[in-house]
């Protein structure tokens, strides 16, 4: 019964996550591409959220609030992140940009992020292909990392995956497995996920 | 534990697609099926691509990919500039854009669809922008993908975003995620427009005039009388033409006041201002069936015909 209520919901949050997926137009990145040009790749907790208006009216950001729990690449010492997310309502005004998706309250998740020094429309690199999340396993203490979009990461491949210069996102980065195959039947753990991207980063 | 890590498994592999419907919609739809756009596009100070065609024209070809097949129109106004940084003031416009009001578009990031609402009313959008990463290497072309992006075909992706589609997973679609050789919606992006704002497409031109039946007779005195209609396009109408029995016999103007036309087609620009009016000096006509035509064509080359036939009974 358990097991029944906890697939449900799990089902529930999927498909939530499927009608929620747009689309701007980005360009694909390879796994390898986000580890070397990511300023700070890190897996953090959404801890605040803010939301700020521009004077005019025209412009709605929303600041979002992480808290480093283990900073893979980037300036020694981060204890927190605030990054700046176009989109968010204000003032009884919303504004949505095509496929972002800003990082909800409470969220965890391993982020690749572009510069965070920079006013950008979404910090994260490649938006959704720079954007994981850690779900974790109560019952097993374990923490699994899935594409923003919910799906398992089962490996990733540590050749550089090379693709034409015009290909555009699909949505996950390229070299990362979504996919049970053989000696991989079972998603990656949030350890091996990191240990993979040092790797990369080395 | 294990019952939950196959739960999750069958959710996040492969399983978990097939379950998805086809197109997907990103939560926001227009009040009524039509809207328009300014567009003022300019690239590094060209108006035309490498290919020759105007950027305007080209983003207009990618409205009309959804106009001609979906029950929406966007109506482009070209080479009227919107500031994407003025305050919003509910006029949709797109552009190539250096960064969006002082937001960097990012590495990758080719163009995105700003799509503003009220909160008091959150499925509604009140004004949509797109914008073109002016940084980007741009052209205009059909067919295999090359270096340079093809604008046009990501001009269609991103009014879908507009119309109030999101990506699609699974079918073959415009709207999937991946730049392809598609250049064109596809049927699974046609039924989620359909969805959206119904399946009725609406004719570019409509023309309504006074019914000649009664000119009916059964003498032989000249027909002279004069009638009046109504005629109204998508788009701006170039020619209005009358025939009597194939042989052309005048143009009309349009351009008399219609405001009733207006209340039953909101959607065209020109219908508070669609009348007509002629005289038939037909002359003596032979006893037979006769056909009154009038030939519309508006700015895209779209025809409609509107034909009365009449009987002159000796």
């Amino acid at each position: 019964m358990r097991r029944m209520r906890l697939s449900q919901i799990l089902l529930a949050g999927f498909l939530l996550f499927a009608a929620m997926a747009q689309a701007a137009s980005i360009r694909s990145f390879s796994v390898h591409e986000l580890s070397q040009n990511a300023e700070t790749i890190f897996e953090g907790r959404v801890i605040g959220h803010s939301v700020e208006g521009s004077p005019d009216g025209r412009m709605i950001r929303t600041r979002v609030t992480f808290e480093v729990v283990d900073l893979i690449k980037g300036e020694p010492g981060i204890r927190t992140l605030r990054l700046s997310f176009a989109g968010g309502e204000i003032g009884g005004r919303g504004l949505i940009v095509s496929d972002q998706l800003i990082p909800a309250p409470g969220e965890q998740g391993i982020y690749f992020i572009e510069d965070a020094s920079r006013q950008l429309i979404n910090p994260i690199l490649g938006w959704d292909q720079g954007h994981f999340l850690v779900l974790r396993d109560k019952l097993n203490r374990q923490a699994l990392v899935t594409t923003r979009r919910g799906e398992a990461v089962y490996g990733i491949e540590q050749r550089e995956q090379i693709s034409a210069p015009q290909a555009l996102s699909e949505g996950v980065a390229r070299g990362i497995v979504t996919t049970p195959f053989p000696g991989a039947k079972a998603p990656v753990s949030a350890t091996g996920f990191k240990q993979a991207i040092r790797g990369m980063i080395r | 534990m294990k019952g939950w890590i196959v739960g999750l498994q069958l959710l996040i592999s492969g399983f978990a697609p097939g379950l998805l419907m086809a197109y997907q919609l990103n939560g926001l739809s227009w009040p009524q099926p039509y809207t328009d756009i300014n567009v003022d596009f300019s690239l590094d100070g060209q108006r035309r691509s490498d290919s020759g065609i105007r950027w305007n024209d080209a983003f207009e070809q990618a409205a009309d990919q959804w106009n001609t097949q979906t029950a929406f129109d966007l109506t482009v106004n070209k080479n009227v500039y919107s500031d994407p940084c003025e305050e919003a003031d509910t006029r949709n416009g797109s552009a190539y854009t250096e960064d969006e009001c002082g937001t960097a578009f990012g590495e990758g990031v080719l163009a995105v669809t700003y799509s503003y609402y009220y909160t008091n009313n959150p499925d509604e959008v009140v004004e949509a922008d797109i914008l073109f990463n002016a940084a980007e290497e741009w052209d205009v072309y059909d067919g295999p993908l090359r270096t340079e992006i093809d604008f046009r075909r990501v001009a269609v992706h991103e009014i879908g975003h507009l119309l109030g589609l999101g990506h699609e997973q699974v079918e073959v679609a415009i709207m999937a995620p991946k730049v392809s050789s598609l250049t064109v919606p596809q049927a699974d992006d046609l039924e989620g427009v359909a969805a959206l704002y119904g399946s009725e497409v609406p004719a570019p031109i409509i023309i309504q005039f006074d019914d000649l039946n009664r000119i009916q007779s059964t003498d032989f005195q000249p027909i002279i009388q004069t009638y009046s209609g109504w005629a109204i396009s998508l788009h701006g109408l170039r020619s209005l033409k009358v025939y009597l029995d194939g042989d052309f016999r005048g143009d009309l103007v349009q351009g008399g006041p219609t405001p009733e036309v207006c209340s039953q087609y909101p959607a065209y620009p020109d219908c508070a201002a669609g009348g007509f009016t002629f005289v038939s000096q037909f002359g003596v006509l032979a006893p037979g069936t006769h056909r009154v035509r009038i030939d519309a064509e508006d700015t895209r080359g779209n025809t409609q015909s509107k034909q009365i036939v009449f009987s002159i009974v000796q």
